[in-house]
């Protein structure tokens, strides 16, 4: 009997035991599953998508003047009044000094004297012409008139050489054919002797070659006589074609000089210039003294420089330089040279500005400042932004649709090469759970958020892991991360 | 003084033979409490090869606990595994005391045609190893949709022959007086069997079912078999599922299953050597 209590309280004993254990058991199967939820890496996963790149280039910078101009004034006027500084926005028509009307009145003054002396040396200077203009015609016209008389007289020689000339070479040539006729005479020139008992004086009383009672001695020195002649009279020829030639070259020359001196005197051409210019700068000061010696804004712009000081004569330089606002900003901004590989000419640029936005203006020109980074400009039309105000500049380039992109956190590098980490289903032994695989993938292309994987690298419907709670490693096993 | 000599020598030759027995016991708690170093030192040949023969210390060198704390903390899967093993021991037992003691009941106390051959078809089954009937088992489960589900193993180990054949010999046994005596008090078959059939043939079904348990506690064949899900798997199958380098987590594992099946030892023991016994005279 007492045997079979103690069984009976040893049995409940290991009754409670078992139950006990089973109570612990239990007690730490949900410490452990806390402690494996605790542990296990959760992670924040996407699945992959298509879309475009967007290349999101932003840059601050600051709005500058697109065209700058000057505003003169008169020159060498009393400056009384500046009634604008450096900076100031001004509208077209806005007072910005204010001349000395009696400054303007004596320049007015003193142009109009230096003009009248002008015209008196006008005057002076064309009658001066006149005179000389007759003299010369005068002269030239000696000059024709000698030219013509020399030329004619000299011509008139030549010719009276030439018909004595003629006059010896026939009687040369009568004699001879007398001769010819009456006997042989020695050969003029040593053309043979001329025949005996011929020649006689020819019908002009020249002397005959065929006389009966010329010898052949007289024959020959008639014929030396006759052909010493014609040498005289052919150097005569000549020398008078000579004195022809001299003279008629003396006058052309004399003839030359007197139509050269027309051209030379220019001072009442250079008066008469004056007298223009005086009386433009007389009409400008005139038109000053008329606006009562104000100088103007031309446009609506901004003073960008004052040259004018108060007290000072205004110079022949600018008195103002201001930005034409008209003509409308300039946006300045300077970017990376990686951002500049994505921005273009004409491409679309968004500005903002104090809560403003701009959308719809272009890229006007990219120019390279240094190694590093390039200064992109931007036109801006009038009354959109103020001059000199900061604003963010910011063009979208959208490349074309692929069909994996991954948010860029996915993409993990090692050794150059790059890979992602995809979560699959696996069976274990607490049910179905993800585990992360390693996959190697080509980014072809990507922006500061996400990267395009080459085509099949990873499927369309495989969630890859953007972010975990601690280091990831292949094979690990995750869970998602609760919002 | 010859008998207390021959007394002592007997007794240490049992208690060296019962230290021999309960020896695996003893190196599965030494190998928890020590360290995964001084356990790679001694089990090296094994696990890594090499010419050496593997040692073991009863006692560790350095004694820890971080294999308890890593089994009990940063290890789900076995107390997943645990409780399917929990899960399918507990239908097992639900499912013979349902069916095996009522057809325990009714081979031993009915006569009607074909008892003895009915008997004989148990006992030939119940000689059949798994391995025998493991394909039939397979396709039947399957047209039936439960392979894969923790019933595949549940139902076949519910309609267990072994525990009908146990419990048939506890129920025999019982005097027919006792039970027309019932009958003339104006009990049902139904109210004998609860009554009188239940209470006067526990010592057998509790044998029964602690076998059972112990048997289900450590089975293989059949998850491995009917259970493709690892989820669903038991306990038996943690340790080749944690691989021979976390030995020191193994040892320990061992350690934490290896108690619900002693305590159950422990409360059914005296049935269980009924039961054998029983089994054993009776056969």
């Amino acid at each position: 009997m007492n045997e079979m209590e103690i069984g009976k309280k040893r049995k409940r004993r290991l009754l409670y035991g078992l139950a006990l254990l089973l109570a612990f058991m239990l007690l730490f199967t949900l410490i452990a599953r806390a402690a494996s939820a605790f542990t296990t890496t959760r992670v924040i996963m996407d699945v992959p998508m298509a879309r475009r790149i967007e290349h999101i280039v932003s840059a601050s910078g600051v709005t500058e003047k697109n065209r700058e101009l000057a505003v003169l004034a008169q020159e060498n006027l009393l400056v009384e009044t500046v009634y604008v500084s450096q900076g100031e926005s001004v509208a077209a028509g806005t007072l910005l000094a204010q001349l000395s009307m009696d400054s303007i009145e004596e320049q007015i003054r003193g142009q109009e004297e230096e003009l009248a002396l002008l015209r008196l040396q006008l005057a002076s200077a064309q009658e001066n012409e006149n005179q000389a203009a007759q003299e010369r015609k005068k002269a030239l016209s000696r000059a024709t008139e000698d030219y013509e008389r020399i030329c004619r007289e000299q011509e008139e020689a030549v010719e009276a050489a030439r018909s004595r000339c003629q006059a010896a070479e026939d009687a040369l040539a009568r004699y001879r054919q007398e001769l010819e006729a009456g006997g042989a005479v020695p050969e003029v020139g040593g053309e043979g002797e001329p025949p005996a008992g011929g020649g006689s004086a020819g019908p002009e009383g020249e002397p005959s070659a065929g006389g009966s009672g010329a010898d052949p001695g007289e024959k020959q020195a008639q014929l030396d006589r006759l052909k010493e002649d014609l040498g005289q009279a052919q150097a005569a020829l000549e020398a008078a074609r000579q004195s022809q030639s001299d003279a008629c070259r003396s006058a052309a020359r004399s003839l030359e000089d007197a139509r050269q001196q027309a051209a030379t005197d220019y001072s009442a051409r250079i008066t008469e210039l004056s007298i223009t210019q005086k009386e433009r700068e007389l009409a400008e000061l005139m038109q000053v003294k008329e606006a009562g010696g104000q100088v103007l804004s031309p446009v609506d712009g901004v003073i960008t420089q004052i040259y004018l000081a108060v007290g000072q004569k205004t110079t022949d330089t600018a008195a103002f330089t201001m930005a034409d606002l008209t003509s409308g900003l300039r946006y300045v901004a300077k970017i990376g040279k990686e951002d500049a590989a994505y921005v273009e000419v004409g491409d679309e640029v968004t500005l903002k500005a104090a809560g403003k936005e701009i959308p719809g203006l272009t890229v006007f020109s990219l120019e390279e400042t240094d190694e590093d980074t390039v200064q992109v400009t931007v036109l801006v039309p009038q009354g959109e932004i103020s001059m000199g105000e900061y604003a963010q500049m910011e063009v979208v380039k959208r490349s074309g649709e692929y069909d994996t992109t991954i948010p860029l956190s996915a993409i993990h590098t090692e050794n150059g090469k790059k890979y992602v980490y995809v979560a699959e289903e696996e069976e274990t032994v607490l049910g179905t759970q993800l585990t992360a695989r390693k996959v190697e993938v080509e980014i072809v292309e990507q922006n500061d958020r996400y990267g395009a994987v080459a085509q099949g690298m990873i499927g369309a419907d495989t969630p890859v892991i953007v972010s975990s709670d601690s280091y990831l490693k292949a094979g690990d096993t995750i869970r998602l991360q609760q919002e | 003084m010859k008998k207390t000599i021959l007394r002592a020598v007997t007794l240490a030759l049992l208690l060296l033979l019962a230290l021999l027995t309960i020896s695996p016991l003893l190196f599965l708690a030494s190998g928890s409490l020590t360290g995964g170093g001084e356990l790679s030192k001694s089990l090296g040949p094994i696990l890594y090869g090499g010419d050496d023969y593997a040692g073991w210390k009863l006692l560790p060198l350095y004694p820890t606990l971080r294999h308890f704390v890593e089994v009990l903390l940063d290890s789900p899967e076995f107390f997943q595994m645990f409780w399917n093993t929990v899960k399918l021991t507990a239908g097992v037992l639900a499912g013979q005391i349902l069916f095996a003691t009522t057809s325990a009941w009714g081979l031993a106390r009915y006569r009607f045609p074909g008892r003895r051959q009915v008997y004989l078809l148990y006992i030939i089954l119940m000689m059949m190893p798994f391995q025998v009937t493991m394909l039939s088992q397979y396709l039947v489960l399957d047209r039936l949709g439960l392979y894969d589900s923790l019933w595949a193993v549940i139902w076949p180990g519910a309609f267990s022959t072994f525990s009908v054949f146990l419990m048939f010999r506890f129920f025999e046994g019982i005097p027919e007086s006792i039970l027309e005596a019932a009958r003339i008090d104006g009990a049902g078959e139904f109210a004998i069997f609860l009554r009188l059939g239940l209470p006067l043939g526990a010592p057998g079904i509790l044998s029964a079912l602690v076998l059972q348990f112990l048997e289900m506690w450590s089975m293989i064949e059949q998850p491995v078999t009917f259970l493709k899900t690892k989820s669903l798997w038991p306990l038996s199958l943690y340790l080749p599922e944690i691989g021979l380098e976390q030995a020191g987590l193994a040892l320990c594992a061992s350690c934490l299953a290896v108690l619900p099946a002693l305590l159950v030892f422990g409360i059914g023991q005296e049935y269980l050597e009924q039961g054998i016994m029983a089994a054993a005279v009776k056969e």
